[in-house]
């Protein structure tokens, strides 16, 4: 057995890949308990060291870096076609309304029945003001992306 | 231009897709580098505040440069780069300069905290203790170190990356990478020997 005590670099070596190093060494290791405890130290340390925590991304990436990405469509879900469905079913009951009713239309407002018509037509224009804006907010973002 | 041995076909597809205009196929990327992307910013900043905006910053870096991807390197290997560069230009930027010093050189073979005593066994007990001990005062050691060495320790030890992957993405000749590696360990071993000795008193 070799009585030099093999340098830092090789215990490190010795502790990561035994096979990797000169018999000598390995020969010299095995009966030094001083250079064993040595590579005990870094076989437990690298041991830890790859056991340590890795660090984690507490945000969904893909998802934030996609919305950021110009011609980025999201996919739509079953809530837009839904609304869009509404607004469009609004839309063609108010025109229907409007064509059958076009006769006593003007007189419609002077009767008791026109708070009903006030209340049916409040939150459909509602809804529509609020897909026009939704619409608007979208074209400025994917404008400012663009830009 | 040859492929390096591990790209994988898909690897290869998933990039065609992207650049044809498939941004899905980006979320997949995404995915399957981000523990990777993590490990090098949370490794470089210190300021959690900024982690957020690097990460994003660097995928659309990715996505806006991905055509310019030759296939020299793992795509991996690649996204990492980026990180590396973006991390080392915002901390310029803050007038941080990363903190590459070499850490202090001693003459190989010398210990300068000494070696255990030439009998010193564990006993059983003992190394339990030991390895209990050593996550937490770990996770301390490794804050102390430089930025640079830390990522490139946790890099290899973690991530499994070799050598040559580790100077790709430090732009470092891979023996300084070896180089920068040995010293990390002998000081993260010897800073924690000194902290277990100091609580064992």
């Amino acid at each position: 057995m070799t009585t030099i005590h093999p340098p830092d670099s090789e215990i490190q070596a010795y502790s990561l890949d035994r096979r990797a190093c000169a018999p000598e060494t390995a020969e010299h290791i095995a009966q030094c308990a001083s250079c064993a405890a040595r590579v005990m130290n870094y076989t437990m340390l690298f041991s830890a060291v790859r056991d340590a925590p890795k660090p984690v991304i507490d945000f969904d990436v893909a998802g934030t870096v996609l919305a950021r990405l110009p011609g980025y469509k999201k996919a739509s879900g079953l809530s837009d076609w839904l609304v869009y469905a509404v607004a469009f079913a609004a839309i063609a009951f108010l025109g229907m309304l409007a064509w059958v009713l076009q006769r006593d239309l003007p007189g419609m407002f002077d009767r008791a029945a026109s708070m009903m018509m006030y209340v049916l037509l409040i939150p459909i224009a509602g809804i529509l003001i609020w897909q026009g804006y939704d619409v608007y907010r979208r074209y400025q973002r994917q404008s400012g992306i663009l830009g | 231009m040859s492929l390096s041995n591990e790209q994988k076909p898909d690897e290869e597809d998933l990039v065609n897709s992207v650049i044809q205009g498939n941004t899905l196929a980006f979320g997949v990327i995404v995915r399957n580098t981000e523990g990777l992307v993590a490990q090098v910013v949370f490794r470089m900043l210190s300021n959690t505040e900024d982690r957020k905006d690097i990460i994003q910053e660097i995928y659309v870096k990715v996505f806006r440069n991905l055509s310019e991807f030759k296939f020299r390197s793992k795509l991996s290997t690649w996204i990492a780069r980026i990180a590396f560069t973006t991390c080392v230009n915002y901390l310029e930027k803050e007038k941080r300069q990363p903190d590459s010093r070499p850490l202090e050189q001693d003459e190989e073979g010398e210990d300068p905290m000494g070696q255990l005593s030439p009998d010193a066994k564990y006993s059983e007990p003992e190394e339990h203790v030991f390895r209990r001990e050593l996550s937490s005062i770990l996770t301390v050691e490794m804050e102390k170190l430089p930025p640079l060495y830390r990522m490139i320790v946790v890099l290899y030890h973690q991530e499994d990356l070799s050598y040559m992957d580790i100077a790709q993405v430090t732009g470092l000749p891979s023996g300084t990478v070896k180089s920068y590696l040995f010293r990390a360990r002998r000081k993260l071993k010897e800073n924690i020997l000194a902290q277990y000795k100091q609580e064992e008193l």
